[in-house]
């Protein structure tokens, strides 16, 4: 059960290019994640969450530390081996504005699978299946703007889970919901978590949020202030 | 793939207004296109069957001496001959004799130099359209009598059934020979150089006035569409020159004209060049705001993992259905409005344009290729326009997209 799945190494990260208007939004973070873990990241405001999980997802790259993800170093994968890596490793879940509007609940979930060449067969079994998981089956036609922001969040968890990734990192996935939605989502999350044994890491500012993770490590500063296994 | 295609075809319709704008605007410029190149055409036909409808006719045959030199004795070698292959070509729906001599033509009033025109009247009817250029008078009813230029009236000072005397040279001899005869009718081709200089005359008269027997100068042919064998390479011009004859189409005899038709094909490639820019800012203008205003999306595919050609492909559709979407709305106002100009046309009636006179309205003519070439070319270069967007949208860095919000 205790696998590791994520490694975070002495990261710093500068942004600003002038010395005096620096920020050091990151300062020599040390993070392991086991596989089975739900994690919630919290902190102040402009503590680093973010860019902490920029940076663990590839999107952002460090000033220096490393990242390893099943002990690969992502930060020195060429751009398209890292975007297909990203891709069959790493699950994401905006804020916001997660789905493409264009596309239905279906296709929005496909999406990913279609960039992994999954056959048209097993993408519609898997979406059927999380559909059903996620509580949104008889939906799978709807464009995102015939969904309440609340079902919209659980497509893109969706999404983020049926790429098979080894773990799924959410920045504030609960902050657009009032917190009865917020919270319903949350449990679905634990559910996935659960049931699966998927790997969450997740920043929240809601304290309903926090209480129901099992890891939750607060950021002050850009360093990690506490790191407390819940129970 | 499918879901880029559908992605890129879907994004079109996102901002409806937009794209409608968008395709309108373009969809003017194809169908200004098509209009051009149609009414072009109906100028280049219209002109070119009047021209070749007068004196001109759709092919001429000549002494190839003449040609360079129009001297009298210049006429047709073998006559005969030549007129019997001439009946042997289904193309030539009739044939026609001229005569041709410099003279003078002389009033109580007045004496000036002229050009004598002998022609065959039952013949010349059948082949040309000159007897509807009479504007008074019958055209020469007896052998003594002359049709004169409208010009030609007025500075002589004469009218239907006035004498005058024609003077001319006889070919062999070099001596004058003189008669008297009577007008019989006026005649106005619209153009001032001819209508100061012409007469003419019965043929036969003509013929024993410069002592020529039934020799002549000139045989005008009538192909029924002038169109049919304009190129001077086809092999019927080749076959009826013979004996030092020579047989040319109206496009080489008259190379003025013919410039027209490549200078009418030159300005469609300007307009097209010109309408090509616009459209080409058009499109990438509407494009670009597609793409700032769904920013953030194109950092959420790329998170996903969208490679280039996937991006590339849906960036691609977008643009070629919008083209798509263009040429169909450029194929609709062409249709409205080159069935109005085919069915009332513009009236230019009168005017002068490379000494032929516009007798006629200009109509729109449809041809084919209107309606295939500038449409698919429409779509071809909006698709081809739109790489420069793709390529922006490639480029793009995936977490300035995101304004880093993971
Ligand atoms: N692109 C950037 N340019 C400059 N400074 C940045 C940039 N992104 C983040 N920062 C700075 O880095 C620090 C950490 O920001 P970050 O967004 O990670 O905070 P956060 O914990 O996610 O805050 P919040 O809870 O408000 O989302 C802040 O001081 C912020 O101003
Ligand atoms: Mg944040």
């Amino acid at each position: 059960m205790n696998k590791k799945v994520f490694e975070v190494k002495n990261i710093c990260k500068d942004f600003g290019e002038s010395r005096d208007t620096t920020v050091h939004a990151l300062k020599n973070v040390n993070l392991v994640i086991q596989k089975g873990e739900f994690t919630a990241l919290v902190g102040p405001s402009g503590s680093g969450k973010s860019t902490l999980l920029n940076i663990m997802s590839g999107l952002d790259l460090p000033t220096s530390g490393e990242v390893y993800l099943n002990d690969r170093h992502i930060n020195t994968m060429a751009s398209n081996e890292l975007s297909d890596f990203r891709r069959d490793h790493i699950g994401f879940i905006f804020q916001s504005y997660n789905l493409i509007p264009v596309l239905t609940v279906k296709e929005n979930i496909e999406y990913i699978m279609v960039l992994q060449n999954i056959s048209a067969k097993e993408r519609h079994e898997r979406v059927g299946e999380i559909l059903k998981t996620i509580g949104l089956e008889g939906k799978e036609n709807r464009l995102p703007t015939q969904l309440s922001g609340g079902q919209q969040q659980r497509v893109a968890v969706a999404r983020a889970i049926v790429a098979k990734p080894d773990i799924i990192l959410a920045d504030e996935p609960t902050a657009n919901l009032d917190s009865k939605t917020g919270g319903a989502l949350l449990e679905m999350m634990m559910g996935l978590n659960e049931e699966f044994n998927k790997t969450f890491v997740f920043s929240t500012h809601d304290q309903k949020i926090m209480d129901k993770a099992k890891r939750l490590i607060t950021l002050e500063d850009g360093k990690i202030k506490s790191d407390e296994v819940l129970t | 793939m499918l879901i880029f295609i559908k992605l890129g075809f879907r994004n079109v319709f996102r901002n409806k207004r937009r794209s409608l704008l968008t395709a309108c605007a373009i969809g003017v410029s194809i169908c200004a296109l098509i209009i051009t190149d149609g009414f072009m055409e109906g100028m280049i036909q219209n002109m070119v069957k009047t021209a070749t409808s007068g004196l001109l006719g759709h092919g001429q045959i000549h002494h190839s001496s003449y040609i360079k030199n129009p001297e009298v004795e210049f006429v047709i070698k073998n006559p005969k001959n030549i007129e019997s292959k001439i009946l042997n070509e289904s193309v030539i729906q009739s044939w026609s004799r001229r005569v041709y001599s410099l003279g003078m033509i002389s009033s109580p009033r007045n004496a000036i130099n002229t050009s004598l025109v002998g022609i065959d009247l039952r013949a010349e009817k059948k082949t040309t359209d000159i007897i509807n250029y009479l504007t008074k008078g019958s055209f020469l009813p007896s052998e003594n009598s002359v049709v004169i230029g409208r010009e030609l009236e007025k500075k002589l000072g004469v009218q239907v059934g006035s004498k005058v005397v024609l003077t001319t040279t006889e070919a062999k001899t070099g001596e004058l020979r003189q008669d008297v005869f009577r007008v019989s009718g006026v005649i106005s081709f619209g153009s001032k150089k001819t209508d100061s200089s012409i007469v003419f005359v019965q043929i036969g008269k003509l013929q024993t006035l410069l002592s020529l027997g039934n020799n002549y100068h000139e045989l005008v042919l009538n192909l029924g569409d002038p169109f049919q064998i304009d190129d001077q390479n086809n092999p019927f011009w080749k076959r009826l020159s013979f004996d030092n004859n020579k047989a040319r189409s109206w496009a080489t005899i008259s190379p003025g004209l013919g410039a027209v038709v490549d200078m009418s094909a030159l300005s469609i490639s300007i307009i097209s060049v010109i309408m090509g820019i616009l459209m080409g800012l058009i499109i990438v203008n509407a494009l670009f705001m597609a793409i700032f205003e769904r920013l953030f999306e194109f950092g959420v595919v790329r998170a996903l993992g969208t490679k280039n050609k996937h991006l590339m492909l849906t960036m691609l559709t977008e643009s070629t259905t919008l083209g798509a979407l263009s040429a169909l709305f450029g194929i609709v106002l062409a249709l409205i409005f080159g069935g109005l100009l085919a069915y009332y046309g513009i009236d230019y009636g009168g005017i002068e344009f490379n000494n032929v006179t516009f007798r006629e309205p200009i109509y729109f003519i449809f041809k084919t290729h209107q309606w295939i070439v500038y449409p698919l070319a429409g779509v071809l270069f909006t698709t081809i326009v739109g790489i420069y967007p793709a390529i922006f949208t490639i480029r793009l860095n995936i977490n300035r997209a995101l304004k880093k919000t993971l």
